[in-house]
């Protein structure tokens, strides 16, 4: 036996962790893996990409073969890097389509469900009535006022998307509004809005979250649809929509619908998976107790 | 005028009634209390006697209730005070805790993010260098071993003790010169409750903080107050220093509650109680509202309100034992 010891031992005090990446697992892996090359693939393609998306490269309407993987369209273009080139469209607009309905929709919400009220009220009657109309047939009414293009069909869909958000979010705040330890804050002189910004959001943004990527691939979704009726992107560009529209007139060269057909389906494919396992992850409440 | 001749908190006919579906509810129903510097003053009662509701309506923290009457801080009147004047007393003047320190701290920050925040609220030029200096200085004070690395602490991983220390902290971090703790030490063990209790004490001395004890725990009432008021049915039913409060109470409520205290020299069968159940603020008896459970009730208490009147060297709401004194002396 070694001498005991007569001095204290040294406590040693935990220091806070980070929240360690235990929803990646499974399908999630899937998901961000084909997020991740999607987001490469837009970034990086005019680098190393053998065609032009604009210009007749071939043949007319030539199958799949070993120069043109998924052929070439009815003018020529090659139809894989047309898809490909598509996601230069698609993501960056549903990523600024889903900030902005996410900023918009989080400020709503905060204050509906922060001050109550009347303002409380007008608020969450505005989202009632957005709500009551179906996304696609208020973007396509509100795009269709603004004039077809891809910037009001970006506008349009915020103004569809927000109020989702809105009404998530003042639903965590006013629950979290009533927790003990924002009234013991306020107790002790804390501002509102030290409050609401430090005290209430930061316990309600989860669902909000969670939503907004599952929303990312819906988004993709809804600009594809726009497109395809002719009120967002325009021929020539390379959009999925648009590429849908123009296969759609030549049906018996499939390639032409399919590839942006697929790019479309791998995207929002990707983003639900990230979405369910981030919600299974924060699903468990309270955890932060 | 000395400091100590005027009360710091000045509550006259302080009146909250909140309005629900079924009619008005008087939870409190004109109270008059003056609290001095740095005394300690314990407000007993059972659960809705309005006891906790009387102090948050003092806050300003009651919304959608109708408080009257009037509540003076140094001769501001804290009743319909604008909301931005009422948020700079919160804190720096009147101070306030609460029960269970478990969900009273914020989950998403560290207490020394808590407590610079809180102090920066008060004193916005205050730099974010001496607000963390500031902060480790209080957890010291609070007894709080190894301050500066628990300021980097979240909150999940202290004990109940430790939350309870660091939210004392937060509440004297902007040198109030009124404490009010509603049941501090309910949620704590036993242990920790002496702990706490004595914390308070020590503060309350250091800093001449005057202390609102809001509990039901007479224990706790005797070692750490110097006076006492017992609140029921939304009025304050008895007030006076401990010890003639203790030794002689004037009013039955208190009888009942003292005689309700376990002892250990004595061998209990049944743990004592007061028969009956506490009246509602709904359904108030007209009389005294204690008379539906008190043993010396007579045909008078049925009909005319009591009002605090002397009895030995307490002050105390009832008509037949005030008079008995009065009459014995």
């Amino acid at each position: 036996m070694t001498a005991i010891s007569l001095t204290q031992p040294q406590i040693e005090v935990p220091v806070a962790r980070r929240r360690r990446l235990r929803w990646l697992h499974g399908p999630a892996i899937v998901g961000v893996v084909v997020i991740t090359l999607w987001v490469l693939v837009a970034l990086t393609l005019p680098l190393w990409t053998p065609f032009d998306p604009l210009e007749a490269v071939g043949k007319r309407l030539q199958g799949p073969s070993a120069s043109h993987w998924m052929g070439t369209d009815a003018l020529g273009r090659d139809v894989f890097t047309r898809a490909l080139w598509g996601a230069r469209t698609s993501l960056p607009v549903a990523a600024v389509v889903i900030v902005s309905a996410v900023v918009i929709g989080t400020i709503v919400g905060a204050l509906a469900g922060f001050f109550g009220g009347w303002l409380d009220a007008a608020l969450m009657r505005t989202v009632d009535i957005t709500m009551a109309f179906p996304p696609i047939l208020l973007a396509m009414a509100i795009t269709a006022g603004l004039g077809p293009g891809i910037r009001n069909a970006m506008i349009a869909m915020v103004l569809v998307w927000w109020p989702i958000y809105a009404r998530l979010l003042r639903a965590q705040v006013i629950a979290v509004r009533q927790r003990e330890y924002v009234e013991s804050a306020w107790a002790i002189g804390a501002s509102r809005w030290l409050i609401l910004r430090r005290y209430i959001l930061p316990m309600s943004y989860t669902p909000v979250l969670v939503n907004s990527t599952m929303d990312f691939g819906q988004v993709v979704l809804l600009v594809a649809q726009l497109s395809f009726i002719g009120l967002g992107a325009r021929p020539p560009s390379p959009e999925w929509g648009a590429m849908i529209t123009e296969g759609a007139t030549n049906f018996y060269q499939w390639w032409i619908a399919a590839a942006p057909g697929v790019a479309i389906l791998l995207v929002v494919l990707a983003f639900n998976f990230v979405g369910d396992a981030l919600r299974d992850s924060f699903d468990v409440k309270e955890s932060t107790r | 005028m000395t400091d100590a001749l005027e009360p710091i908190l000045q509550i006259n006919d302080l009146r909250v009634t909140f309005s629900t579906p079924s009619g008005p509810v008087p939870a409190v129903r004109g109270i008059n209390l003056d609290v001095y510097p740095g005394e300690a003053l314990a407000v007993v009662g059972e659960s809705g006697s309005g006891k906790s509701v009387t102090m948050l309506a003092l806050l300003g923290m009651l919304n959608g209730a109708a408080v009257t009457g009037s509540a003076r801080y140094r001769g501001t009147e804290l009743v319909g005070l604008d909301p931005a004047a009422l948020r700079m007393i919160r804190g720096s003047k009147v101070s306030m805790i609460f029960q269970d320190p478990m969900t009273s701290l914020n989950p998403v920050l560290t207490i020394g993010k808590q407590l610079s925040l809180v102090m920066r609220s008060h004193q916005p030029d205050l730099s974010r260098a001496a607000a963390r200096a500031r902060a480790i200085e209080l957890l010291d004070q609070v007894a709080i071993s190894q301050p500066a690395r628990r300021c980097d602490s979240y909150p999940h991983e202290l004990s109940g003790g430790m939350r309870q220390r660091v939210m004392i902290a937060m509440a004297i971090a902007n040198y109030p010169e009124v404490l009010i703790a509603d049941e501090p030490t309910t949620a704590l063990d036993v242990t920790v409750q002496a702990q706490i209790m004595e914390l308070l004490s020590d503060l309350r001395a250091e800093h001449h903080l005057a202390l609102i004890l809001i509990t039901h725990d007479l224990g706790v009432v005797a070692g750490a107050t110097d006076r006492v008021a017992v609140m029921y049915a939304g009025k304050v039913v008895e007030t006076g220093a401990v010890d003639p409060l203790f030794n002689d109470p004037g009013h039955p409520y208190t009888r009942g509650l003292l005689e309700c205290l376990p002892r250990l020299d004595v061998r209990h069968e049944v743990q004592a109680s007061i028969p009956g159940v506490p009246v509602t603020p709904q359904s108030l008896p007209i009389g005294c509202p204690f008379s539906p459970r008190c043993k010396y009730v007579e045909p008078s208490c049925l009909e005319v309100e009591p009002v605090l009147a002397p009895h030995g060297e307490t002050m105390a709401a009832c008509s037949v034992l005030t008079r008995v004194t009065r009459v014995s002396t």
